[in-house]
């Protein structure tokens, strides 16, 4: 099949005329001429057409090229795999996951849950880092593979790009809470760094805790929240909420 | 779509030139202009040049699809967020005319307007979204619209079902934050309406949901449900008071109005 075949399929099971269907983007004559192949449709126009009729643009594709894996559900996994401390599952992870960039970084967080760190590959380190020389804008793959690899960094340079983060998603109400769960291990991750420092620069500290308290209340980031507030405590030593805090994050 | 920037940060994150990425499917220039969006792809060449790459499709397009835009929908209801539910609503026709009565609802329970819906709306609610066949994703969510608003004796037999068919294990993440949601907004109810045995009932199945980042604040949620059961004040005031620190106010006022009850 093709798709221009297919879309007609489509068009016909929704019991709509050309003009109907592509209303507003494409002409009837010109949706004509891409159902019986003469013309090819613009990945902007079907995307268009698709939504305006309410149909999976995923669904649609599924016949002409591969939607069932996904890197985004291999990221996904490994991060539910290294929170839990599970190493054995993050293997297997690894081990599935296609050979991309993403493989690597999972390979990284394997080695960081069982401190193997120094034996990481010098030049896998390498090309972790090339991807953010590289980057002109972050995005979700970009905050993910760095909310993972922030040890690879100084911390000079992990203060350069953590603050490139902030800056540039300083409006959390706006975002998914794909990238607002994203922001919070970033923030939640500098935080414990900075605090870790044999010199610990307060105005760090401080903008990573007021970044993290600023990210919206929602559900799916209480845990990196509640974490925040404890890991103050224990550094200003205020045992009282180290203890309240302590039973529950277990 | 910003198709350009999409192929940027697939190619960079594959580690290829752009010579490379075009793959002799179109021309290095042509690549080039797409990628700055100066010129147009058509699919049939876009779909070459990532299924040589075997590039995910579903990564590539997945903003793209209207499941995406129903998604973002769903979690601006969990996350309690009037006003990017507001956003949604205006901003798509389609999604605000076609999920009429889903909004309608939605927005009646965030705002506490409960009350103020129509015994038709809720009627129109009881035979639309009562449907929990399969328990998908949707089928979930239409749960959580339905609970605050359906009877409650109805409501029973429905959980009962929901309870006993769900398997926690293969259920996907957001589905699994979907049903948390609902059976924890159900135990609140129970409260409401003095049903203990139930309330307890259901929170045996909640302690069974395997701990996650994710489903951290619903896990103190169904300690500090257990603990006003067997009024146990200190402990539920400890869980109040780590809401309060960390943000979440609102879930600590709940609480401490139930508790007063």
């Amino acid at each position: 099949m093709t798709i221009g075949e297919k879309l007609k399929m489509q068009r016909l099971s929704l019991g709509l005329s050309r003009k109907e269907f592509a209303h507003g983007i494409i002409d009837e004559s010109y949706l004509s001429y891409i159902e019986y192949g003469i013309s090819e449709i613009r990945v902007n126009n079907l995307i268009a057409i698709l939504r305006q009729n309410n149909l999976s643009l995923i669904s649609f594709l599924a016949d002409f090229g591969n939607v069932d894996f996904s890197l985004s559900f291999y990221e996904k996994s490994a991060t539910a795999a290294y929170v839990a401390h599970d190493d054995e599952k993050l293997n297997k992870i690894g081990q599935a996951c296609p050979n991309t960039l993403t493989k690597v970084v999972i390979q990284f967080m394997y080695a960081k849950l069982n401190n193997q760190l120094e034996k990481f590959p010098k030049n896998s380190n390498a090309r972790i880092k090339k991807v953010f020389w590289q980057m002109k804008q972050w995005n979700t793959d970009y905050l993910w593979i760095f909310s993972n690899v922030m040890e690879i960094y100084s911390f000079k340079d992990l203060e350069g790009l953590v603050n490139s983060v902030f800056h540039n998603f300083s409006e959390p109400a706006k975002y998914e809470d794909e990238v607002v769960k994203l922001l919070a291990r970033i923030s939640l991750n500098y935080l414990e760094i900075c605090l870790s420092q044999k010199n610990i620069d307060n105005r760090e500290v401080k903008k990573a805790n007021t970044y993290l308290k600023n990210l919206p209340a929602i559900p799916i980031i209480a845990f990196e929240k509640t974490k925040g507030v404890y890991i103050v405590a224990v550094h200003r030593h205020d045992q009282k909420t180290v203890r309240k805090i302590a039973r529950v994050l277990k | 779509m910003d198709i350009g920037n999409q192929l940027k940060n697939t190619r960079v994150l594959l580690g290829l030139t752009q010579e490379q990425f075009s793959a002799g499917i179109v021309t290095e220039s042509f690549y080039s202009r797409v990628e700055n969006n100066k010129s147009n792809i058509s699919m049939n060449a876009l779909l070459g040049i990532l299924n040589y790459y075997h590039v995910s499709l579903r990564d590539f397009f997945a903003k793209e699809d209207i499941k995406h835009q129903k998604k973002q929908i769903m979690q601006a209801f969990i996350d309690r967020d009037v006003k990017k539910l507001n956003q949604y609503f205006s901003s798509s026709e389609l999604m605000g005319s076609k999920y009429q009565l889903e909004f309608k609802l939605m927005f009646a329970i965030l705002n506490q307007k409960i009350d103020s819906l129509s015994k038709k709306t809720k009627e129109e609610a009881y035979h639309q979204l009562l449907k929990i066949g399969k328990l998908n994703e949707e089928a979930l969510f239409n749960l959580n619209l339905l609970i605050p608003i359906i009877e409650f004796t109805s409501l029973k037999g429905v959980i009962d079902y929901v309870v006993n068919s769900a398997d926690i294990n293969k259920i996907d993440s957001f589905s699994l934050q979907l049903l948390d949601h609902s059976l924890l907004s159900f135990v609140k109810r129970c409260f409401e309406e003095n049903e203990q045995v139930e309330a307890r009932k259901i929170l045996i199945f909640l302690e069974k949901i395997p701990r996650s980042s994710n489903l951290f604040l619903e896990q103190l949620l169904v300690n500090a449900y257990r603990y006003l059961l067997e009024k146990k004040k200190e402990k539920l005031n400890n869980i109040t008071s780590i809401l309060n620190l960390s943000g979440y106010e609102t879930y600590a006022d709940e609480l401490n109005n139930l508790a007063k009850q």
